[in-house]
This record gives structure tokens, sequence and C-alpha cells, in this order.
């Protein structure tokens, strides 16, 4: 296999597994509308990254700890004299501010911040791709296995407390899935980009659902079919991939979008 | 029964996948259920695209599938008009006589508390007088609440059944906050 093959199939490998795994976890960040829940966390990933970069340990590890931190505070923070959109705003933000300062503090390491910031599927390892499946599929299995509850917890807290549910331990599932999935998709397109392959993939199928099932499959599809197609045009007109997945995405979303208005 | 349940509308649900949350019930428990609660044909509707009245009846459905031997009814006309209030009424009547489960409900609806209870509890910070609906009806304590007050909570009951659980688990009633269940089996 030459090198040209060996790399574009790794960076397509690599997209397919985190649209697959984002997509159903979008459904949810969509439906509990926590939109920003997903930036924020996102956001906090690149300290992760400077504090890894400045203590010399394994990024993945470090940027996983940071967000699910990120993500444990915000949630605790919420409703708390602060509204949610503010709380997220000051710690999305000051997380993006903070990891970036915190970068530059490092004495003696260059690092390619584009590479975090938007991503740089190309250059996904053999390692990377282990990294990337293999959170990925821990994400699926959680989900799948907590979707009922996960479902009826989204749906209604009073619904899951009449049903023995804990909504609160759901959405410690839900915080974890998502921070699992930042931590494997800063690769792929970037802190800056990863709550675009949760939403708008979500967003899209939306107006094609009838049930949740459906929507979260119908997103893991068109989120799939983003990855491989931003890939091929990125390939083509020698544009940046992670972006371009994203854009990729959004012109899935606005064809839906169209289509769900023509038929309504 | 709950007061109300809101469904965001970003979450698409049919009436069918909402009733077998979290737990599917068994083959055609659901078709049961819905006609049961006179919703037959919602089945494949958006729990979004509900009106009202549709909403109540499938979240009667949902306290169905339980098979009940005890209905609690929270408030469960709020939103309806008159018409749909007094429909939604003769169904909860005619599912006591028909499945034989008690119901405990919360209204506010005089009319209905005296007309179809066979029990009322008068609920004003406390217990303001208790009894058969003609009793309350004519106890000083009743006249004198709704001389002035204005919100006042009523419990009604169905059957002796309820009556006697009552008055051996008084705390089945909740003081001045409705309850949030949305059934239970007795």
């Amino acid at each position: 296999m030459s090198l040209l093959d060996s790399f574009l199939i790794h960076a397509a490998l690599a997209g397919l597994g985190m649209a697959i795994a984002a997509a159903p976890l979008g459904c949810f960040v969509v439906w509990r509308r926590m939109a920003y829940f997903g930036d924020a966390t996102a956001h906090a990933a690149i300290l992760g990254v400077a504090l890894a970069l400045a203590f010399q340990l394994p990024i993945f590890p470090a940027v996983l700890a940071v967000s699910l931190i990120m993500a444990l505070v915000v949630t605790q923070l919420s409703g708390r004299g602060y509204a949610m959109g503010t709380l997220l705003g000051v710690m999305a933000h000051s997380a993006l501010a903070l990891g970036l300062v915190a970068v530059s503090l490092i004495e003696g390491v260059r690092i390619d911040l584009t590479a975090y910031l938007f991503g740089d599927i190309l250059a996904v390892s053999r390692t990377d791709l282990a990294v990337i499946w293999g959170g990925a599929a821990v994400v699926l299995v959680l989900l799948w296995w907590r979707w009922s509850a996960l479902l009826t917890a989204t749906l209604n807290p009073d619904l899951a407390y009449a049903a023995g549910i804990h909504p609160k331990r759901e959405e410690l599932v839900l915080t974890l899935a998502l921070a699992l999935v930042i931590a494997v998709a800063i690769k792929v397109v970037g802190v800056l980009l990863i709550a675009s392959l949760l939403i708008i993939p979500a967003a899209a199928a939306r107006p094609f659902a009838t049930t949740p099932e459906r929507m979260a499959v119908v997103a893991a599809l068109l989120g799939g079919v983003a990855a491989l197609g931003g890939l091929g045009l990125a390939y083509h007109y020698d544009t940046p991939t992670g972006p371009t997945i994203v854009c990729t995405a959004f012109g899935l979303f606005v064809l839906s979008g169209v289509a769900g208005l023509r038929r309504a | 029964m709950p007061q109300k349940l809101h469904i965001d509308s970003t979450l698409p649900l049919t009436v069918a996948r909402f009733l077998a949350l979290p737990k599917r019930p068994v083959r055609g428990a659901i078709a049961q259920a819905l006609a049961e609660a006179g919703a037959g044909d919602l089945a494949a509707r958006q729990m979004a695209d509900l009106s009202g009245g549709q909403f109540q009846r499938v979240l009667l459905a949902r306290a169905l599938l339980n098979r009940p031997e005890l209905l609690i009814l929270d408030e469960a006309t709020q939103g309806l008009d008159q018409p749909g209030s007094a429909a939604f009424y003769e169904l909860i009547a005619g599912l006591r006589d028909r499945l034989g489960c008690a119901v405990l409900m919360v209204s506010h609806e005089l009319h209905v508390v005296m007309a179809a209870s066979d029990r009322v509890i008068c609920l004003n910070g406390h217990i303001c007088c208790e009894g058969a609906p003609e009793q309350v009806a004519s106890a000083p304590e009743y006249r004198a609440l709704f001389g002035r007050a204005r919100k006042a909570h009523w419990h009604s009951t169905g059957t002796s059944i309820i009556t006697a659980m009552m008055r051996h688990a008084p705390m089945m009633m909740p003081k001045h906050r409705p309850m949030r269940r949305l059934s239970e089996p007795a």
C-alpha cells in the first residue's frame, strides 16, 4: 500500500469512528438543549493539552481528565445563581484562554497549536486510530446500555423518578461520554469544531426522525457521510480537513432543513 | 398521573414509543391502554403535536399500563376547556367501573368533586372537613372556607377501598403541595 493510501484510509477511519460515536451523543446534547455544554467541555481540552505538555504526560488521558472536570464543574455550578448560558460562556472561553496562555508559558515546547485547535486528521497514526475506535466503542456501549434510562431522564426528570431512575446519575453518564468523545475528537476536528460534529448531524437528522432511535441512527449516517465527504473534498480542493468536514455537515443540515420544510 | 408534562419538540417521540419508556410492556399492552384511555388512534402521532386533551389521554394510558389498583390524578384537567374536562371525567368514571380501580383525585373543580365522588376531603393547609359530598357541602367549615379562601385543594375518592386506605394511611395525603406520582399500584 502506498503512503497516500494509508494516510487517507487512516483519516477516513478516524473520521468515521468519530462521527458514529459523536452523532448519537449529539442527539442527547440537542434534546437536552446543552449545545454550549459541548463547547465548554471541548474548550477545556486545550487546557488539558497544555497540562500534558507541561508535565510530560500523554495527551489523551490529560485531555480526558480536564474535560471531565470541566463538565462536572459546570454541572455542579448550574442553577446556583448563574444561568447555564452565562456560566458556560464564562467557563468555555476562560478555559480556552487559560489553555492558550498556559501553552505559551511552557518553555522549550514549540507545538503546532492549530493542530489542536482545528485537528490534524491527516496525521492520524495507528495508535490514534486505536484510541478513536476504542473511545467510540466505549461511548456507544455506554449509550446502548443506558439508552432507556437516559431517554426517560431526558424526557422528564419526574417520569424518571417515577420509574426508579436517578436523573442525576444518567446526566453523569452523558457527561462522561461527552468528555470521552471530546478527548477522542481533538485529533480529528480540533477543540474549536468538536461541538459541530456533535450537534450538526443530530440537528440535520431531526426532520427525518419519528423516534429517538431513528434520529440517532440517521445522525450517525449523516455524520459518517460528512466525515468521508469532507475528507474527499478537502483532498480534492486542498482545503483544511477539519473545517471541510464541518462545512460538509453544514451542507447536509441545510439540505435536510429544506427537505423538512418542503415536506411540512 | 401528573398535572402536566413538558416534552421538548427537539425530541422526536411517537405516542407508542413514549408509552414504551423506560420499559417496553408486553405486546398489545400499549394498544389496549390507549384504547381504554380513549386514545386508540394516537399511537403513531408525535407527542409534541398532541392537543391538551389528547395529551392527557396519553398520560392516562401510561398510568393504565401498570394495571393500577389506585389511580392518582393530580389536577388532571388543567388546561382543558369545559367540554374537554367533562369528557375526561366521564372517561375516568367509566374506567373506574370497568377496571375496578380506585381513583384519588386532586381537583379545584367543585361541581365535579361534588357530583362524581364518593368521599371528599377538603384541604386548606390542614384537613378542613371530610365525608360524603352531601356532608361536606353542609359542613360549616366548608361554607366558611368558600366565603373567603380562593385556593383549596380537593381530594375526592372513588370507591370504598380507597376510603379505607385513606383512613389507615393518612400519609397518602399531601399537605398543600399536590403529589407528583404517575400512578401507584395500591
